[in-house]
């Protein structure tokens, strides 16, 4: 025991001073305190594991990040598998403001112009763009840090379009913080601009806005797949688990009806003579009657001078305040619709309605004949070309005879003997066959935005009304509704006088087409019909020679009718009103059409060209009419689309028989 | 039979190798394919890491054959003719105090400074061969100043129960020392103040005396908190981490987080994902989280045990020691290591605020495997001179029937 220690004031003698026994006690206290303080720890890593709390969970994360894989949109074929349509991936730049923020300012201007210089965007219109990000982005951090709810930074800002692969490299090759390139898919069409009213075009995201990009969408679109992959905490992935892989599926490749070659001419011919008619517009189309394809459909339009909008009254002012220009000076005005820059490109094919004239007279005179309310060889009076009906109305022929017989009212186009012979049918029984014939409805071709025509109702229809369809008036249709009415006549065999279903995809020749028809002409009636409109081609074909042309040797011959109607003004803008010397039309401007198909002996196409608006020009010398103008196009769209296809040449007799 | 002091080397050695695979693992990174060398046996063998280990289990070699039985009799015996025996001890205090404090404030010089996160807790050390040599002074004073309370406890004997001769000068001396750690390293502070304090108890200290200066240290950690206000925040985010889980909370939420993503079988070594950048420190003062997350609860409960073992084996060095100073030595030893590792544990889960303080002998760190190792050998090297074991199963017939089962150090 040791000895007390010396000091003024003494220690508790108490206690005894085994110092190594407190020790020994001491330490074991140290490592049982210690051990259950660890054990507890580790129960609270199982607690922890296995139970983790609510607010914990929030925070827990697989760290799995998802991307997708993008695809490739099926792509557009012709009937034969030519390219129409295709899309490939691009390259586009975009920039981080957040990453972009950290560089510092005067390095940012120099940054800016170098992004705009590779890729081909105005420097000032970028910066400015970018400039605003960022401010916007400053004021969101500040309302985070403020607590308040703000929407989180703006990571993303698209620069130009899709790049071309030199400008790609650039980008890739400028190292400046936020500036990456994110891979975009690309819609080439390869068809070019003459078929882009059938092929349509693709908007923002790669899905259908016109045509049949459009009605095709749900075939063509492609799936994207996706991957799901462990990333770090600034993003980049680490790894993939092969269940985490989906690659997507392109969409499906479709063949289209339309023939790239048929195209190619049928754009041709029309671009060739809108320019020698001065025509604001021209569309035209070309079917196989026996199957419904659409083999080519184009609508054009052509800057026109000296078009003038129509003078139309302003509504709140008083009557006449809008003055009739003189005649004479036959006034042109703007009646083609042109696309406005910027708008989507309508379809005049089958959006727009016109009225067809005399075209539609084949189909009347199909339905009289076929009602045996005229032979084809009685005779009408034709009243040497003007004539008052029974209510007063003046009706005139252009070919001015005496008398004609039912062929010949069709084959020089009578008024006069149309008129007088449907007469001979009741209101119901002529309204019926044009709808028969599928007027006044869409054909259902699958084009975006079908117009369905018009025909005047049951209680509307009047003796005006029947007078005015006999020729083709009061009847609004669409260039698809128009071939495929005129396919009646073009069909041969059983199928005479019926018509088919409009289709805009090629026929698989696996899956025989098994499609209801619609009869709409006993086959007698469409085979006298083909034989009479044979020598309305012909007089054409020999208008054409006597216009100076060499005279042509046509290889294959055709059946026709040609067309010639007045423009229908529509309806005015709003706050306008017509003016009251108006009637509706534009005085002086013509649709003039023809419509054929050929050869006459096994008709393989139907063609119809409509030349829109021909110019004054041709309307003073009286050769606006559609078989002046729209006729060659018809006859040469014909002869080369025959000969491309390989039709055998029709055998040449004096008069176009079977 | 393995000695004790065995045992401690094992236990040492495979907290050291986890701590190695480990620390490879928390640091593995995705690079482009080819970029990086592959992670296998011999890289982490070789790693930074893998040469510390071996650094420290030399270091703990070194203490363990070192003469220390003899220096501690040598230092620990109060020369005969003293003049004031009361004031035995207070030149070598005041001594090593000063020496402590002198290699605190290295952090201060400008040259050999280094800044991490704010906070000077590294010196720079350039050599011509070895290279940099980074040393976290704090680490060196808190082995150093329980070395130097143990000597003076055990040199002053009986009166440590005097609070003036001999508990206060120490108290003093160790609370100065204390205070500068503090200025950097709370953590560390407050966990060399309980392992001192735990030091004089043990040595005879009253637990009155002791308890006076608490609410001195209550005003100081009030006044540590005044001058740092990141402590502050750190209490205040260990009551309500979910309140700022971005900002104050983040580094306590993503910890909890990725010890319960290990589910309790763990995703599997090297596995994890939290190491990818979303949880800071994770080499160093959070590796424990990386463990749990990649080995489950299992690697929880492995490096427990083998703390608890390491613990009882230094437990019975220290009952079996007869020499006073080794005996309050071991017990710094074994109460800084352990409480340490309770702290890291609880930081980790999410018991206790965020502090700078590694997982002993686990966390990376060269300078703390190194220290630790070799204060481990301190234990091994009395148990290596300690008397044998008297473990033979003695004579069936000599065998008394009713004693009282000895205790190991008896």
């Amino acid at each position: 025991m040791p000895e007390r220690p010396p000091g003024r004031r003494r220690t508790s003698p108490g206690t005894p001073a085994n110092p190594e026994q407190r020790v020994n006690r001491a330490v074991v206290a140290a490592v049982v305190v210690l051990s259950a303080a660890m054990l507890a720890l580790v129960g609270r890593v199982a607690a922890l594991q296995l139970k983790p709390g609510d607010a914990l969970r929030g925070h827990m994360s697989d760290r799995m990040a998802e991307a997708s894989v993008p695809a490739l949109r099926g792509e557009l074929l012709d009937r034969r598998g030519r390219l129409l349509s295709t899309t490939r991936f691009g390259y586009r730049a975009f920039i981080d403001p957040v990453e972009f923020a950290a560089l510092p300012p005067d390095a940012s201007d120099e940054a800016i112009l170098r992004v705009s210089e590779a890729t081909g965007t105005e420097a000032d219109a970028l910066a400015e763009r970018l400039f605003e990000r960022l401010a916007e982005n400053e004021r969101r951090a500040r309302m985070h840090e403020q607590g308040e709810d703000a929407p989180g930074l703006v990571r993303y800002l698209a620069v130009g379009s899709v790049l071309s692969d030199e400008s790609a490299s650039k980008i890739r090759s400028i190292d400046i913080p936020g500036v990456h390139l994110e891979q975009r898919p690309v819609r080439e069409y390869v068809a070019g601009p003459h078929a882009s009213a059938i092929v349509g075009k693709v908007g923002f995201e790669n899905t259908g806005l016109l045509g049949a990009e459009l009605s095709l969408d749900p075939r063509l679109r492609e799936t994207s797949g996706t991957i799901r992959y462990v990333r770090d905490a600034r993003g980049r992935p680490l790894w993939v688990s092969p269940e985490d892989w989906h690659p997507g599926s392109p969409g499906d490749s479709t063949r289209l009806s339309i023939d790239l070659e048929i195209q190619r001419i049928a754009a041709e011919e029309l671009e060739h003579a809108m320019e020698e008619c001065d025509a604001a517009g021209g569309r035209i189309i070309v079917l196989d009657p026996h199957t419904g394809e659409v083999l080519a459909m184009a609508d054009l339009t052509r800057p026109v001078t000296g078009a003038a909008p129509f003078p139309w009254e302003d509504a709140s002012g008083p009557r006449g305040s809008s003055r009739e220009p003189d005649p004479r000076s036959m006034p042109r005005y703007d009646v083609v619709p042109h696309p406005a820059p910027g708008a989507l490109p309508r379809n005049r094919c089958v959006e727009d309605v016109y009225e067809p004239g005399s075209t539609f007279k084949s189909f009347v005179w199909g339905v009289i004949t076929s009602l045996g309310r005229a032979r084809v060889d009685e005779v009408f009076d034709t009243e040497g070309g003007r004539w008052r009906t029974g209510y007063g109305r003046p009706v005139a022929d252009v070919v001015k005879r005496g008398s004609c017989t039912w062929a010949e009212v069709l084959i020089y186009s009578s008024n006069i003997g149309m008129v007088k012979a449907g007469e001979r049918l009741s209101f119901e029984e002529l309204r019926e066959a044009v709808t028969r014939f599928g007027f006044g409805r869409p054909t259902g071709i699958g084009l975006p935005g079908e117009a369905s025509g018009i025909v005047t109702s049951a209680k509307g229809w009047s003796k005006y009304t029947q007078t005015s369809v006999c020729f083709g008036y009061e009847v609004a249709v669409t260039p698809v509704q128009m071939v495929r009415a005129f396919s009646a006549f073009a069909r041969t065999g059983e199928l005479a006088g019926t018509l088919p279903e409009l289709r805009l995809t090629a026929l698989d020749p696996d899956a025989p087409e098994s499609r209801v028809t619609r009869r709409v002409l006993p086959a007698s009636v469409a085979t006298e019909a083909r034989r009479i409109m044979g020598s309305v081609a012909e007089n054409m074909e020999r208008r054409m020679d006597h216009r100076g042309e060499p005279k042509h040797e046509w290889k294959y011959t055709m059946f026709g009718k040609s067309g010639t109607a007045n423009i229908a003004l529509g309806a005015p803008p709003a706050g306008f009103r017509r003016p009251t010397w108006s009637n509706g039309y534009a005085p002086d401007q013509y649709n003039s059409s023809f419509i054929a198909a050929g050869p006459t002996e096994a008709p393989r196409i139907v063609v119809l060209a409509i030349i829109d608006d021909p110019g004054p020009e041709r309307i003073r010398a009286r050769t606006h009419y559609g078989s002046y103008t729209a006729g060659p196009v018809v006859r040469r769209v014909m002869e080369r689309s025959l000969a491309y296809l390989g039709a055998p040449a029709s055998p040449h007799a004096d008069s176009s028989g079977e | 039979m393995l000695r004790p002091g065995g045992i401690i080397v094992c236990c040492a050695f495979a907290l050291l190798m986890v701590g190695v695979v480990m620390v490879n693992s928390a640091g593995m990174d995705v690079g482009p394919l080819g970029g990086r060398a592959e992670v296998t046996p011999q890289s982490i063998l070789l790693s930074r890491s893998g040469v510390y280990m071996a650094l420290a289990l030399l270091a703990m070699g070194v203490v363990a054959f070192l003469p220390l039985r003899r220096v501690a009799e040598g230092v620990s015996a109060a020369p005969a003719d003293l003049p004031d025996p009361r004031r035995d001890g207070l030149g070598g205090l005041t001594l090593g105090v000063i020496v402590i404090l002198a290699g605190l404030l290295a952090v201060y010089v400008p040259g050999l400074s280094r800044d991490v996160n704010g906070s000077f807790r590294w010196v720079e050390v350039h050599l011509p061969v070895v290279g940099t040599l980074s040393v976290q002074p704090s680490e060196v004073a808190k082995w150093s100043l329980i070395g130097l309370v143990a000597w003076y406890v055990a040199r002053r004997g009986v009166w440590m129960r005097s609070l003036t001769w001999g508990l206060l000068p120490v108290a003093a001396g160790a609370g100065l020392v204390i205070l500068v750690i503090l200025k950097e390293d709370l953590g560390t502070a407050a966990l060399v103040t309980c392992a001192c304090a735990c030091i004089m108890f043990a040595g005879g200290a009253k637990l009155w005396h002791m308890l006076l200066p608490v609410p001195v240290a209550a005003a100081a950690l009030a006044g540590a908190i005044a001058l740092a206000p990141y402590r502050l925040q750190r209490l205040t985010t260990f009551l309500d981490p979910y309140a700022d889980p971005q900002g104050a909370g983040y580094h306590m939420i993503q910890s909890m987080a990725t010890v319960a993503g290990g589910g309790g079988w763990g995703r599997g070594i090297g596995n994890g994902l939290q190491k990818f950048g979303y949880l800071p420190e994770d080499q160093t003062d959070f590796l424990l989280a990386i463990i749990c997350e990649e080995l489950g609860i299992f690697g929880a409960a492995l490096i427990a045990v083998l703390y608890i073992t390491m613990l009882i084996a230094g437990a019975t060095v220290v009952r079996r020691e007869s020499l006073l100073i080794l005996k309050l030595a071991g017990l710094g030893v074994l109460v800084t290591l352990g409480l340490q590792a309770i702290i890291n544990m609880a930081v980790v889960t999410g018991w206790a605020p965020t502090k700078g303080i590694p997982l002993p002998l686990v966390s990376s760190g060269g300078t703390g495997w190194i220290l630790t190792s070799a204060s481990l050998g301190v234990l091994v090297g009395a148990d290596r001179t300690q008397a044998p074991i008297a473990l033979a199963p003695l004579p069936r017939k000599e065998r008394p029937r009713r004693q009282p089962r000895p205790s190991l150090g008896a």
